[in-house]
């Protein structure tokens, strides 16, 4: 889902790189008033955790493999804005030296998969949480699976939009498609999520317990 | 491994363009990139200046075309995708047959349009990053004013991707010598923990990084030494590369 320099129209470009600079002004001023530079190293070293993650290749049934974003990992671990400060950091990295996104569309990729994927994955996790009632400090299965699943198809239902307002995809096609076949990466990154919220819930349920921000 | 040269960036480092300061380099790449995807479409004389520069930028770079054309297939998937849908733009004007399927003429130049500015753009993203390494390049963004937090985040990252990346190397290959493949959701599973433990470890490493910083000293501010002073050449390239540029743009404005 990076998408890359020369897909994009000025005005998608200019409205959503002000929406995502503006939330990592505001995440940054929200981490720095809470947990002061007291987790500067740890968000670092996270956001190099993403992207040894995001480099391991899960077999899928039917012979491909894919990856998890951990998107919504980080954000119920340490919190939304961290989470959302940890994805911004793996995506102009990713920019910077893969190219992986074009430079142009950096503020657009960031939009898409930190403030939807991590903001927008842990909204719905703690909404869900609500709605099943799982108690404080637990961990609700359901409730993740389905930020996951969720948070992954708005997010390609967003890159669709995108594009096709700047008129590269058509959108009725482009939505179908996008919304159906992140529906199956979605479900993978839900499942994935949960058992390693569960295994880190066995093993160390101290970091559960950590101030999330 | 691939992604490990990639990372430590160092191909065209002694260079002509690896010496010039990093400021001055993100200041022309940048602009570079946004008067490509700025340009107005199907202008073939623009897209022939724009490729003029980058083969210039290419030799001074001491890079070769071959391996620019390699890493700029990273956008292959996308162009893929949006290939896949061109058949569904339905516009009026023109069609042609292609495999049996309608595909219109304005659908088809706004294929070819995107598809050369983003090569363009992607391929004087991947000269700056291939002469410039990332601390330099860190270093160069802080003297723009960018957010304290995503320099110090950035300089983490770089710093432990390269732990990070041996450790989930080692785990995986622990998981290979043992884990001869079995249902879907065992394998799955196993992975989850994979991801676990090298979240614990990370987590643990990054308190541990964090006291011995403190015990040095740290107090949330990081003090980068910046090594580089703007000497004549840098002025040189910089002028000229913006008369270049500003020329192009102009030109195609007439």
């Amino acid at each position: 889902m990076h998408i890359p320099d020369g897909f994009l129209d000025l005005p998608i470009i200019i409205t959503l790189s002000v929406v995502s600079a503006g939330t990592i002004f505001y995440a940054s001023k929200k981490t720095d008033k809470y947990i002061g530079e007291k987790r500067i190293p740890l968000m670092g070293i996270m956001a190099a955790f993403i992207f040894a993650v995001q480099m391991l290749n899960i077999p899928i049934p039917g012979g491909t493999s894919g990856h998890i974003t951990g998107a919504l990992l980080v954000a119920i671990l340490l919190g939304p804005f961290t989470g959302f400060l940890v994805m911004s950091t793996v995506l102009i990295l990713q920019c910077l030296i893969f190219q992986e996104g074009g430079l142009t569309a950096l503020g657009v990729n960031i939009f898409n998969m930190g403030f939807i994927g991590a903001l927008g994955g842990y909204l719905i996790y703690r909404t869900l949480k609500k709605i099943f009632r799982s108690g404080k400090g637990k961990i609700s299965p359901p409730a993740v699976f389905i930020a996951a699943l969720l948070s992954t198809v708005l997010a390609a239902l967003a890159c669709s939009i995108e594009l096709s307002i700047s008129g590269i995809f058509p959108f009725k096609a482009s939505a179908i498609s996008m919304t159906l076949a992140h529906s199956i990466i979605g479900s993978i990154e839900g499942v994935i999520t949960v058992i390693v919220l569960g295994f880190l819930k066995k093993v160390r349920p101290d970091l559960m317990e950590i101030e999330k921000v | 491994m691939m992604i490990d040269s990639i990372l430590r960036n160092d191909k065209g480092k002694s260079s002509f363009l690896g010496k010039i300061d990093p400021r001055i380099k993100i200041i022309v790449f940048f602009l570079m990139v946004i008067l490509v995807v700025s340009s107005p479409g199907d202008n073939w004389i623009l897209y022939a200046c724009f490729l003029a520069i980058l083969l210039i930028l290419m030799i001074l770079g001491k890079l070769s075309i071959a391996y620019i054309f390699k890493r700029s297939l990273v956008m292959i998937p996308f162009v893929l995708i949006m290939a896949l849908f061109l058949p569904f733009q339905a516009r009026t004007g023109e069609f042609y047959t292609f495999l049996g399927m309608n595909i219109s003429r304005s659908g088809l130049i706004m294929f070819y349009n995107v598809l050369i500015k983003a090569w363009l753009a992607i391929s004087s993203m991947i000269i700056l990053s291939s002469t410039t390494p990332f601390p330099a390049l860190i270093s160069g963004l802080e003297k723009f004013k960018l957010p304290g937090i995503m320099i110090d985040l950035m300089s983490f990252m770089y710093r432990y991707i390269f732990v990070l990346l041996d450790e989930a190397h080692r785990i995986e290959n622990a998981r290979r010598s043992r884990f001869f493949g079995g249902r879907f959701f065992s394998e799955v599973r196993v992975f989850g923990n994979i991801i676990g433990v090298l979240f614990v470890r990370s987590f643990e490493r990054g308190e541990r990084v964090y006291k011995s910083m403190v015990s040095r000293g740290y107090n949330g501010q990081t003090i980068l030494l910046n090594p580089h002073t703007i000497t004549a050449t840098d002025i040189i390239f910089l002028i000229s590369s913006l008369l270049v540029l500003a020329l192009v743009k102009l030109w195609s404005l007439l």
